[in-house]
């Protein structure tokens, strides 16, 4: 299987090369993203629009993998540095705990 | 069987000599946006790398058999957002541990997201369903006195 450079889509049965088309954004690989600009460009272009347009699964024939999810799928493919809506967002997760059980003293638990 | 563990974490690590190590068990996520920042859709994922740490202890007369953790995480409405099923690692002195990762956390929904674990062997459930929960709140940061004028 091959990853789309496009949305990340690991499910990819040909590379994306000669026509094939990912089933997931739709971008048909030496169509969609023949251009002069370098490729990375155009394929986060092309990322882009497909985000704008709310990443939806494009095929209607393959279907996509259970539970699947755009936004997990780019953030696996390390393609999630461009979503729009999270420019700016900060985040925290304050961390807790802790219990241990005494019968297993060599448990190391790190809390950041 | 004993739960000795089950959590959510920044990262779970695995070591043979030191046993694990969990960094940044966490209950809760703040996420803050600006307040001109586009809508954020309602299946968002959070790009951050997190695990779901489980550790159970075993009696002698349960080792040596095959186990299975099941894991669904849900989405504050219910909806399931992800099921994973793990073979267990091979059984350890200290007991029997299962790292679920994964590379984004749900973030499209406020409200709480449940994960919950059962533990199987044979075909049959022989610990669970155990649940955790993870409260997730998104806050929009108000304008400054300066945009507003």
């Amino acid at each position: 299987m091959f990853r789309c450079p496009v949305c990340g889509f690991d499910g990819l049965r040909k590379p994306p090369a000669n026509y094939s088309i990912c089933p997931c954004c739709g971008t048909e690989f030496g169509y969609s993203d023949a251009a002069p600009e370098p490729l990375w460009q155009i394929h986060a272009s092309l990322r882009k629009n497909w985000m704008n347009r709310g990443a939806t699964w494009h095929s209607q024939y393959t279907v996509p993998p259970p539970f699947w999810n755009p936004w997990s799928q780019l953030a696996e493919a390390k393609l999630a540095y461009d979503i729009p809506w999270l420019e700016g967002l900060v985040f925290s997760a304050p961390t807790t705990y802790t219990k241990v059980d005494d019968e297993f003293p060599e448990w190391k638990l790190a809390v950041a | 069987m004993k739960l000795l563990l089950a959590a959510p974490c920044n990262l779970a690590l695995q070591d043979p000599v030191v046993g694990h190590s969990l960094i940044g068990v966490f209950h809760e996520i703040k996420i803050q946006v600006p307040h001109d920042a586009p809508e954020i859709p309602g299946d968002a994922m959070l790009p951050k790398e997190w695990a779901i740490f489980s550790k159970f202890g075993l009696e002698p007369s349960e080792e040596d058999k095959d186990y299975t953790l099941k894991t669904d995480i849900f989405w504050p409405d219910g909806k399931v957002l992800a099921s994973h099923i793990l073979d267990a690692m091979p059984p350890t002195k200290n007991g029997m541990a299962f790292i679920a990762k994964s590379q984004a956390f749900p973030m499209g929904q406020q409200g709480v997201v449940r994960i919950r674990e059962s533990l199987t062997s044979e075909g049959k459930v022989v610990f669970g369903p155990i649940e955790m929960e993870v409260k997730v709140s998104v806050e929009r940061s108000l304008p400054s006195i300066k945009e507003n004028k």
